[in-house]
């Protein structure tokens, strides 16, 4: 995202400016889309998380505090949280247990989500897999990193290490340049 | 690299930060080291690129049609920031209003507390002054009657006016006189009592006499006064006396 358009739109989410809304969807809709259809695997569902998070971040525009994170976290956070919601939601449903505990979400079987049933794009096939799993667990399933070594039935260290180690390998597929923002 | 840093670091905080899964208290502590550690700083800013560029790489392309419905939904909601912000304005203006006028009152009710203080303190500095001179003529009164080359003389009326009875003190050195009026009759509206020194054989019109509150009064004092007379003169008093007149008088 070009940073005087990220600028931009935040200058007229602050000034509850609809044409905020216009620009946010025709820059991050699509990332957004692939995140809430990477946790809840359903398009529809997806969709409905998209509007939803959309009509969120219009409402807290005012909460959002650009010296504490870039744009794109602060919007990844509200699709991510609104999708796990939804799962969560979609799955009280299904199953109509009484009892299910809200940290279900953040403790689905990592099977679940296991890469294989994922739809990856091909530029990122290149991670390997034991690298990948703790990245989306991370990511895209709101998982703390004991949480991952738990689920993924690996060592907290080994947790930390493959994120440190993914994210770098990641910078290497993406062939991107970090701009490191002076302080 | 600071060994509390590279603790930090190798801890998870920072990306539990990233995921919004920190507790009040660990984000202050995560923000505290972006701010003060360059490093941390960077490698935050690290992990959100990270995490845009691995998002961004499953992007699905969002369906055109939705745009439009979320435009719908998020013009048809009324802005609940403005409608909130325009009553704290009205409120505020109120409020401001009212303290302001609230305070002009009281402003206006010290100043008037302060007028009347001023006014009261002027009376009081007028009275102080009063008293001063009273108190300065009482002195000089006393000094002059306990003054022992003053004289005293009672005037009585005649038949006239029996009831008139005036004293006079007359002192030759210091040359002063003063009367007191004891008792004055009652005289029509356009008649007065006025007061004469007999000097060489002429009458010289000293004061009118009347009853005041002061015991002493002081009149003008003549050379050579050989008598004092009380007349009964028009109102506003005559520059010669009417003899016809006399009432009271007494020879040294």
């Amino acid at each position: 995202m070009k940073p005087f358009i990220e600028q931009h739109i935040i200058e007229l989410l602050k000034a509850q400016d609809e044409r905020a809304i216009g620009l946010l969807y025709d820059h991050y809709a699509d990332a957004l889309f692939g995140v809430a259809i990477k946790v809840t695997k359903d398009e529809a569902l997806a969709q409905d998380v998209l509007q939803e998070s959309f009509v969120k971040i219009w409402k807290n525009a005012s909460k959002y505090d650009a010296t504490k994170a870039r744009l794109f976290t602060w919007l990844f956070r509200v699709v991510q949280n609104t999708a796990i919601d939804a799962v969560r939601s979609r799955q009280r449903k299904k199953t109509k247990e009484i009892q299910i505990e809200d940290s279900n979400v953040y403790h689905i079987q990592s099977s679940k989500f296991a890469i294989e049933h994922l739809d990856i794009a091909s530029h990122a096939a290149g991670l390997e897999d034991k690298y990948r799993v703790v990245i989306d667990a991370l990511f895209f399933q709101g998982m703390t990193q004991q949480e991952a070594s738990d689920e993924l039935n690996i060592p907290l260290g080994t947790v930390k290490s493959r994120l440190k180690i993914g994210l770098r390998e990641l910078r290497k597929l993406f062939g991107l340049v970090i701009v490191f923002l002076s302080i | 690299m600071n060994e509390r840093v590279k603790i930090f670091l190798d801890g998870d905080m920072l990306e539990r930060y990233l995921m919004d899964t920190t507790s009040p208290m660990e984000s202050k502590e995560v923000e505290y080291y972006i701010e003060k550690y360059p490093e941390v700083k960077k490698t935050y800013i690290e992990l959100q690129e990270n995490l845009e560029e691995y998002a961004t790489s499953f992007a699905v392309p969002a369906p055109v049609e939705l745009k439009d419905k979320i435009l719908q939904q998020v013009q048809s909601r009324p802005k609940p920031a403005i409608p909130f912000l325009a009553i704290t304005a009205c409120a505020a203006t109120i409020l401001f209003g009212i303290m302001t006028f609230m305070i002009w009152r009281q402003n206006q009710e010290l100043l008037d507390d302060r007028r009347l203080t001023t006014e009261l303190i002027e009376d009081l500095n007028n009275d102080i002054v009063s008293n001063r001179q009273t108190l300065q003529s009482v002195e000089e009164q006393f000094m002059i009657l306990n003054n022992s080359s003053t004289e005293k003389y009672v005037l009585r009326g005649n038949t006239r006016a029996r009831k008139l009875e005036t004293v006079a003190y007359v002192n030759m050195l210091e040359k002063k006189s003063y009367v007191h009026v004891v008792a004055l009759p009652e005289l029509p509206d356009d008649q007065v009592y006025q007061m004469w020194a007999g000097v060489d054989g002429q009458m010289i019109p000293l004061d009118i006499l009347k009853i005041t509150k002061e015991n002493l009064v002081e009149i003008p004092y003549e050379e050579r006064m050989a008598s004092l007379n009380i007349t009964i003169e028009p109102k506003g008093g005559s520059k010669e006396a009417t003899v016809d007149n006399l009432v009271a008088n007494i020879s040294f």
